[in-house]
């Protein structure tokens, strides 16, 4: 006899019609729109870091900053050439692997990427800004007292600091709850 | 994508197969996962396109109807995992703590039964979450197991659990 509970399930959305194969088509061609903007969007920030350090190589009258801007531009070249290889694959079939498996997966490529920002996202960027804090310091104690400039230049370390080391730690924090979630999961006896 | 593009004939005619005997229970799982009902709806909609793109590749290894659900319970498990990130979720062994009189008249309306049922499904842990919504729709144990990922010697104390808990919360007459 099969379940009160089950029936009373079964009977909601009884009448459901799928979409048919033009809108199937048409919603493809809009996730793939979607994806294009979003690529632009995430590029395009990179495209106007390496504007915008360019025209600081360009015009800056001293070699330390320049030296310091162009390899800021490096360091977003290497971000941006990272996002490229950790852009989710388009893989229709991984899909039909089971529940567990691919919850498994979902939970490691998201702990992943996030326990190792600091050395994909955060860590190109380092050696430029270590390089441009120093090399602006002198080039503003040109026309402004040593310790105006030593003050400016240290305010900009803390704050690019504490952007970074935030960005960094609560990324951490998120791996360390995914990975607890993993732990648990393999843990779990009813799993093969 | 090129394949999307071409709009292979096998694969249209095995959506048309698989999307006539499953709607309703894509449609139901969507609305078990998302409780909004647009995005509902649209979760819906990205089940039957992830459906359709997988089956390009369908090769018969296993049952159309295990593919289907497959799909469409991996396409709501990464929808959940993204929507209610940091969520907390509970097993089935835990569940009963959360039933325990949440609503008393809920066994006497049919809808306000099916809110609660939704209710403890939201709580669910992802592989609880499955085997429930699967059971609720009537698919064999064995088919389960091969659904889910889980032996099918621990989806029947799976299942076992479920109606006991569905008999002693959900069942007309019984205490909430």
């Amino acid at each position: 006899m099969t379940d009160p509970i089950v029936n009373l399930w079964t009977a909601q959305q009884a009448g459901a019609r799928p979409p048919s194969i033009a809108e199937l088509a048409e919603r493809a061609r809009r996730f793939r729109n979607r994806m294009r903007i979003s690529n632009l969007v995430e590029y395009g920030t990179g495209a106007l870091g390496i504007l915008f350090f360019g025209n600081i190589a360009i015009k800056a009258s001293d070699w330390g900053v320049r030296i310091a801007s162009l390899m800021i531009i490096a360091g977003v070249c290497i971000v941006i050439r990272n996002l490229w290889h950790r852009r989710p694959a388009d893989d229709p079939a991984a899909l039909a692997r089971d529940a567990c498996t691919h919850y498994r997966q979902l939970l490691v490529a998201r702990r992943d990427a996030l326990a190792s920002v600091g050395r994909w996202y955060i860590a190109p960027f380092i050696p430029g800004m270590v390089a441009f804090v120093p090399a602006n310091v002198l080039a503003q104690a040109d026309t402004m007292p040593l310790s105006a400039a030593l003050l400016n230049g240290g305010i900009g370390t803390a704050v690019i600091a504490l952007i970074f080391g935030l960005v960094w730690w609560l990324n951490r924090a998120a791996a360390r709850i995914l990975t607890m979630e993993i732990a648990t999961l393999d843990a779990d006896p009813a799993i093969d | 994508m090129a394949q999307i593009e071409r709009g292979d004939a096998a694969q249209d005619r095995l959506y048309a197969q698989a999307s006539a005997a499953y709607a309703p229970a894509i449609a139901r799982l969507a609305r078990a996962v998302e409780a909004d009902t647009d995005r509902a709806r649209d979760l819906e909609q990205d089940m039957h396109l992830a459906l359709w793109r997988s089956l390009a590749t369908y090769d018969g290894r296993c049952a159309l109807g295990t593919w289907t659900y497959r799909v469409a319970h991996n396409v709501a498990a990464t929808h959940v995992a993204r929507a209610r990130r940091g969520a907390r979720f509970v097993s089935l062994d835990e569940a009963d703590a959360i039933l325990a009189d949440d609503d008393p008249e809920a066994a006497i309306d049919e809808t306000r039964l099916l809110t609660r049922l939704h209710g403890l499904i939201a709580s669910l842990k992802p592989t609880d979450r499955s085997v429930i919504l699967l059971y609720l729709e009537g698919v064999e144990a064995s088919a389960i197991a091969d659904i889910v990922g889980v032996s099918p010697g621990n989806v029947a104390v799976k299942v076992h659990r479920i109606k006991t808990l569905l008999a002693s919360h959900f069942a007309p007459g019984a205490p909430a």
